[in-house]
């Protein structure tokens, strides 16, 4: 969705993904959640932990502000002690305040007040040990669900600020906890964040520490489902538009990659534009007008964190997506042999191509058609891409 | 944006002070978009971590109007406000310097809110150490659980408080904005929030930017509508009168402002007040009273930014780092770091290009035009009157000329003196007035300042042109060249050569150049100050030609003497206007012996007149053999005269034979048979192959015999059977003004093979009703023409763009391009008509070089940001240049483009 999380009725049910990890999660599985951004990954693990399956809890934890290891264990730890979560967990196995109190003191040092976990000793440090302990005393009937959202960020600047070694440390940690016989036949992990941690591990040459986690993708929409998703999204807002399927199609085509944000994106510009000119019934002209909208000034954050995505990437990197990028704008697609020939160019001899090339895919930037050739996934993107990147 | 009282001073900068009622009862505009956000407030229950919103506008766009609009209605919304508490940061929120002191101004504020549900939260909130930020939040956090409370926090300027934070803040907060469903926030920005779009807040996408825009031109009058509600009767009369008569003052300015509404509040506040004069009167009032917004704006500038902003202001148009660094003479790096500063302040925005030569331009074009009117050199200052006259053109469409005398005119003891040396200073800097015009403005406006006592101001002034000294050689050459194209006209180049001629004093030149523009009185003035021949003789063609024929008689001789022999002939005319017929005589006989062109037929003319057809004949005949202009239908005319019937009659067939197939030679044969009262010669003539289509004269040759049913039935078959053109053509025309095209067309087609005019007006007729025959129709037409008369050249192109024939059109486009810059005043429209229709076709390259070629962006900078934008992938960087003021003119080029396009696919 267009901003925010997407909770409640705001939340476009996406069955197909639902059940995908459902089925993995029945599996006994920890995933790895992996999705480009805006996709809409955050809103539908949210949407898992507010209507789980039957014997299901879950807890999410957005880690991103985390750039130590203490800092993330501290946070999920935190989560776990929260009021929110431990009355959840008396409602469901009517737990007495005595145990309640048990698990608290599972770490020692610690008190908990209305302000979160505090220490006797402003030195203790956290480990995965701690949560080990911490979970290990969660005896539910239930299983319990570890979402950790942005995971990959925390990795990341624990490789940049503590070292490989740090960084390698820290994954062990997690693997021995994905690894645990104690731990896992109650509880399982959920990793997802905007990089994506294969390409991440992969650059780090720590790949083998995540071969644990089960992959799974988040798909675009069904042509069936967008369209209901148009009506969804449009239902939402003040201006009552009457979009015909043709016109619903017609949207669609320009949108390309059914992405629920970018539907909305779209969407929304229809909506502006209609109510700016008093328009109740979009035409296809209309639809043109809000496509080409999009695109002006005042739409673009729309897009902004396409280019921002790139800036994550080395300086060399960098210039070898946007001179992939561009060759696509321009002739709608790169070949196998294009890619060939510019990864030869005496400029990129120093690149790592083929990480900046999962990257472009994993974000969803790019993807193969099956005709030895890379897309731009929407022809939006294309469009923004070639108008406001492309220079 | 809201509106008070007129009759109390507009409180233009303190939104945030206002009463709500106030508030209240002024929201006129942006409504729309208030309660798109009303909704989303109004409709969620804060279950789940609720939408963000961030208001996004430039200064005086509203958002602190519709923080304030949002929260007034929380506040008195009973059901929302017995759990919803609305927070309210001030626009100048000082001591917040990071994302701890954030959370605990709120729970200050909660405290003041209601000390008995938050008093306590304060004290909680005062034990915590500076790092404990993530439990501050949760402390409350947990006290608004307990509490059934929630927030809404409404924060001015957010992008600046966000940036206090560190980028670990950042991620604290996004955290927050994602997980917490007790606090929601409503920003308003005038700081692009791309600033912060990047890596260090990874926030930004939680918040959904709702982006404030330039009013549009209805919302601009429902604005002023409600400010002349408060401002009175008298002034709803007023306005009432302003926009029905002058709408365009209020569009102009409107375009000028970008939009935005607290200028138009200005604007409203000057209007009423009962300013007098143009646009640019109000302007200045309107600059004036911005003053302290954007004097605010540079002093918060650093000692850094200040060149920087002063060099992209003065320059008025987008700038490269590297033109700033000549400017500013600061190292670019330098320049880079703080363009980079001030394009988070919104202050100026950047156009990226494909090099890395990113563009750069001041964001809000009313704070342009500010600067440059406080700030900027004479030199600039002409480019921003420039524009503003640019546009006053373009949208009224009104003569810029009959301005300027209307100007020049009410010069009078009312008017604003710095406004009236803006306007001329705008006139003087015009190119397309005459210099006589700007001399006239030139002389009023500085007549004007004398007597209304503001002679200080003279300095102000713009002098009319300011080119260095040119070589004496080289002013000659440009003068021949000018003389060789015959441009009577004052043009650009023409106002350039005047201006090295006025520099070099050169009063030969001078008189020539004006004799030559036909601008006599100051010719005269300079050429008589000369003891020179040719000064002379210049002198006695423009006596001659203002017929002052004493003058003429007393130069004459002199000219006569110094081997200027056509003095002779202008000698002759003077005494035959002094009706002294034999000096006249004596001369035109001198003028023959002499060989004067046209002497002889002037001489023929002569005795025509004096009924001495003789001797007329004698001299018109001389003159038709010495193939003189007009000799031979003077010739006719004599015989006529004489009843020389058969010698016309032969004289008209002679030529006829020679192929001419001038249309009154035919009507002379045929009138001189029917006046020799040979009517079946005329007859035998009518019935003739080349005559049978002259029915016309059949007619008249029937009424001669007084036959007036075959005249009739003639006069009828003039136009119905036997193409007589003119029948037809007049017919056709009248059909045309009918929108009886088919007729028209019948007509038309009927003369076509035979009348060039006829086959031209046709071809016209198909192009500008494409719907009547295939575009081939009109190119066949126009191919069978060997000679098309240049006037109907723009007609050709057209034609043959319209048929996809590119290299035809551009070459036949490019001859034409030759004469018509040569007079280009002239030619505007016809140039406008043509490049727009290249452009139609696709040939933006072409046009493009031409521009260049004939340095025509300037000229018709409308139609050259159209090119641009139809060539932006090539020149990104020129469209990007294009101040915003004239994006809605440009929309439109490209819209009449687009639908020419569509009209002759």
């Amino acid at each position: 969705m267009a901003g925010q999380v997407a909770f409640g009725k705001h939340y476009f049910p996406r069955e197909k993904d639902e059940n995908k990890i459902w089925r993995r999660l029945n599996r006994g599985s920890h995933l790895l959640l992996l999705a480009p951004r805006r996709v809409g990954k955050t809103s539908l693990l949210r949407h898992l932990e507010s209507q789980p399956k039957d014997g299901y809890v879950f807890l999410y934890n957005i880690v991103q502000s985390c750039s130590s290891v203490h800092e993330y264990y501290k946070c999920i730890i935190d989560n776990l002690f929260r009021s929110e979560f431990t009355n959840k967990l008396s409602k469901l196995s009517q737990w007495s305040t005595e145990k309640l109190n048990d698990l608290k003191g599972s770490i020692k040092g610690l008190n908990i007040s209305e302000a979160g976990i505090e220490f006797d000793n402003q030195e203790q440090s956290l480990t995965h040990h701690d949560l080990k302990a911490v979970l290990e005393k969660i005896k539910i009937n239930q299983k319990l669900i570890i979402v950790i959202d942005e995971f990959p960020d925390v990795l990341e600047k624990i490789h940049d600020q503590h070292g490989h070694a740090a960084a390698e440390q820290f994954l062990a940690g997690c693997r021995e906890l994905w690894q645990e016989p104690n731990l896992d036949r109650n509880i399982q992990f959920i990793f997802t964040g905007s990089i994506g941690l294969d390409s991440l591990v992969n650059k780090l040459n720590l790949s083998d520490l995540i071969n644990v986690l089960m992959t799974v993708t988040v798909t675009p929409l069904t042509t069936e489902k967008a369209l209901a998703f148009i009506g969804f999204v449009s239902s939402k807002g003040q201006e009552n538009l009457i979009l015909t399927n043709e016109i619903k199609r017609y949207l669609l085509e320009k949108v390309g990659w059914y992405m629920p944000y970018y539907i909305e994106t779209l969407v929304l510009s229809v909506e502006d534009h209609c109510c700016e000119n008093d328009i109740t019934s979009p035409s296809q002209q209309d639809i043109d007008m809000a496509y080409e909208q999009l695109f002006t000034q005042n739409y673009l954050s729309n897009f902004n964190h396409w280019a921002e995505r790139l800036h994550r990437l080395e300086k060399s990197e960098q210039r070898f997506a946007y001179e992939s990028l561009n060759h696509i704008a321009e002739h709608g697609e790169i070949t196998l042999s294009d890619l060939h020939n510019n990864k030869a160019s005496p400029t990129n001899t120093d690149v790592n191509t083929g990480y900046v090339i999962e990257c472009l895919k994993h974000d969803g930037y790019i993807f193969e058609n099956g005709d030895d050739a890379f897309e731009f996934t929407s022809p939006m993107l294309k469009e923004w891409w070639r108008r406001h990147a492309a220079r | 944006m809201q509106l008070d009282n007129y009759k109390e001073g507009i409180k233009l900068y303190n939104a945030q002070n206002t009463s709500a009622h106030m508030v209240k009862s002024n929201f006129v505009i942006r409504i729309r978009q208030y309660k798109k956000l009303w909704q989303s407030i109004k409709n969620a229950d804060m279950t789940h971590p609720e939408q963000h919103y961030i208001i996004q506008g430039v200064r005086g766009s509203g958002k602190t109007t519709m923080l304030r609009r949002l929260a007034i209605e929380v506040e008195e919304d009973q059901q929302l406000s017995s759990w919803l508490i609305p927070i309210t940061f001030k626009e100048e929120e000082y001591g917040i310097s990071s994302l701890f002191t954030f959370w605990e101004r709120i729970a200050e504020e909660l405290a003041e809110f209601n000390s008995a549900l938050f008093g306590t939260l304060f004290e909680k909130v005062d034990d915590l150490e500076d790092n404990e930020i993530k439990q501050l939040i949760a402390v409350i956090d947990q006290t608004l659980i307990t509490h059934n409370k929630k927030i809404i926090l409404f924060i001015d300027n957010i992008a600046e408080l966000f940036e206090q934070f560190s980028q670990h803040e950042g991620e604290i907060l996004r955290e927050v904005l994602t997980t917490n469903n007790n606090v929601r926030i409503f920003g308003g920005s005038a700081v692009r929030l791309e600033a912060f779009f990047d890596n260090t807040a990874p926030f930004y996408q939680f918040f959904t930017v709702e982006t404030l825009t330039g009013l549009k031109k209805n919302e601009t009058i429902a604005l002023l509508n409600k400010l002349s509600e408060h401002a009175g009767e008298k002034e709803q009369q007023t306005l009432k009168l302003l926009l029905k008569n002058e709408p365009e003052k209020v569009e102009s300015i409107r375009r000028l402002t970008g939009g935005i509404p607290r200028t138009m509040v200005i604007l409203f506040n000057i209007l009423v007040e009962g300013a007098k004069g143009s646009t640019f009167r109000l302007l200045e009032e309107t600059i004036d009273k911005t003053t302290p917004l954007y004097k605010h704006r540079m002093d918060d500038l650093t000692a850094q930014q200040k060149p920087i902003v002063n060099a992209i202001a003065l320059n008025w148009d987008a700038i490269s780092v590297k033109e700033l660094t000549e400017k500013t003479r600061l190292p670019s790096k330098q320049i880079s770091a703080q363009l980079r500063q001030l394009e988070k302040q919104w202050i100026i925005e950047k156009t990226t290009t494909h090099t890395k030569n990113h563009l750069y331009a001041l964001k809000e074009r009313f704070f342009n035009i500010w600067y440059l009117m406080r700030y900027g050199r004479r030199k600039d200052r002409k480019k921003v009157i420039w524009l503003t006259q640019f546009m006053e053109i373009w949208c009224s469409g009104e003569d810029l000329l009959k301005r300027a005398n209307v100007f020049a005119q009410q010069l009078n003891r009312e008017c604003h003196p710095h406004a009236a040396v803006m306007i001329a200073n705008a006139f003087v800097c015009s190119e397309q007035l005459p210099f006589d015009e700007k001399t006239k403005i030139s002389s009023a406006i500085s007549q004007f300042l004398d007597k209304s006592g503001n002679g200080n101001l003279q300095k102000e002034l713009l002098p009319i042109e300011n080119s260095a000294v040119q070589q004496d050689q080289e002013l000659v050459k440009l003068l021949k060249l000018f003389r060789e194209h015959g441009d009577k006209t004052p043009t650009k180049e023409t106002q350039e050569l005047e201006q090295k001629l006025l520099e070099s004093s050169n009063t030969l030149m001078l008189g020539c150049f004006y004799y030559i523009l036909e601008q006599f009185e100051k010719a005269e003035r300079y050429l008589k100050q000369l003891d020179d021949a040719s000064a002379r003789f210049m002198l006695l063609v423009i006596y001659s030609i203002q017929e002052q024929t004493d003058q003429v008689i007393e130069l004459a001789y002199k000219c006569i003497q110094e081997g200027y022999f056509e003095a002779a002939l202008l000698l002759a005319f003077a005494y035959e206007n002094q009706r002294d017929f034999s000096e006249a005589e004596k001369h035109y006989l001198l003028a023959i012996e002499k060989e004067v062109k046209s002497s002889q037929s002037k001489l023929a003319n002569f005795y025509y007149k004096r009924n001495k057809m003789e001797l007329a004949e004698k001299y018109a005949l001389l003159a038709y053999h010495a193939d003189e202009d007009e000799a031979l239908f003077k010739l006719l005319a004599i015989y006529q005269k004489q009843s020389k019937y058969d010698e016309a009659e032969t004289l008209a067939l002679t030529e006829i034979s020679k192929g001419n197939t001038d249309e009154r030679l035919y009507i002379s044969l045929v009138f001189s048979c029917i006046y020799q009262g040979k009517l079946d010669a005329a007859e035998s003539y009518l019935q003739t192959e080349q005559l049978s289509q002259y029915n016309f004269l059949a007619a008249h040759f029937y009424l001669a015999k007084n036959e007036l049913e075959q005249a009739k039935t003639h006069a009828l078959n003039s136009y119905q059977q036997d193409n007589f053109s003119p029948a037809h053509k007049l017919l056709a025309l009248i059909y045309t003004q009918e929108a009886k095209y088919e007729l028209a067309e019948k007509h038309l087609l009927e003369v076509a093979s035979e009348d060039i005019y006829a086959q031209l007006e046709l071809a016209k007729l198909y192009v500008k009703q494409p719907q009547l025959k295939p575009k081939e129709h009109a190119l066949s037409l126009i191919e069978q023409i060997e000679e098309i008369p240049q006037a109907s050249t723009p007609l050709v192109i057209q034609i043959l763009l319209w048929n996809n024939q590119f290299d035809q059109a551009a070459k036949k486009m490019i001859q034409t391009l030759s004469i018509y810059t040569q007079q280009i005043d002239d030619y505007e429209e016809e140039l406008i008509q043509l490049f727009t229709f290249f452009l139609a076709k696709g040939q933006t390259n072409l046009v493009c070089r031409w521009f260049k070629e004939y340095d025509l962006s300037e000229r018709f900078k409308p139609l050259y940001y159209a090119l641009m934008s139809l060539m932006e992938s090539t020149y990104p960087n020129e469209l990007l240049r294009m101040g915003s003021e004239l994006k809605e003119t440009v929309d439109e080029v490209l819209q009449h483009i687009e639908s020419l396009t569509q009209k002759y696919k």
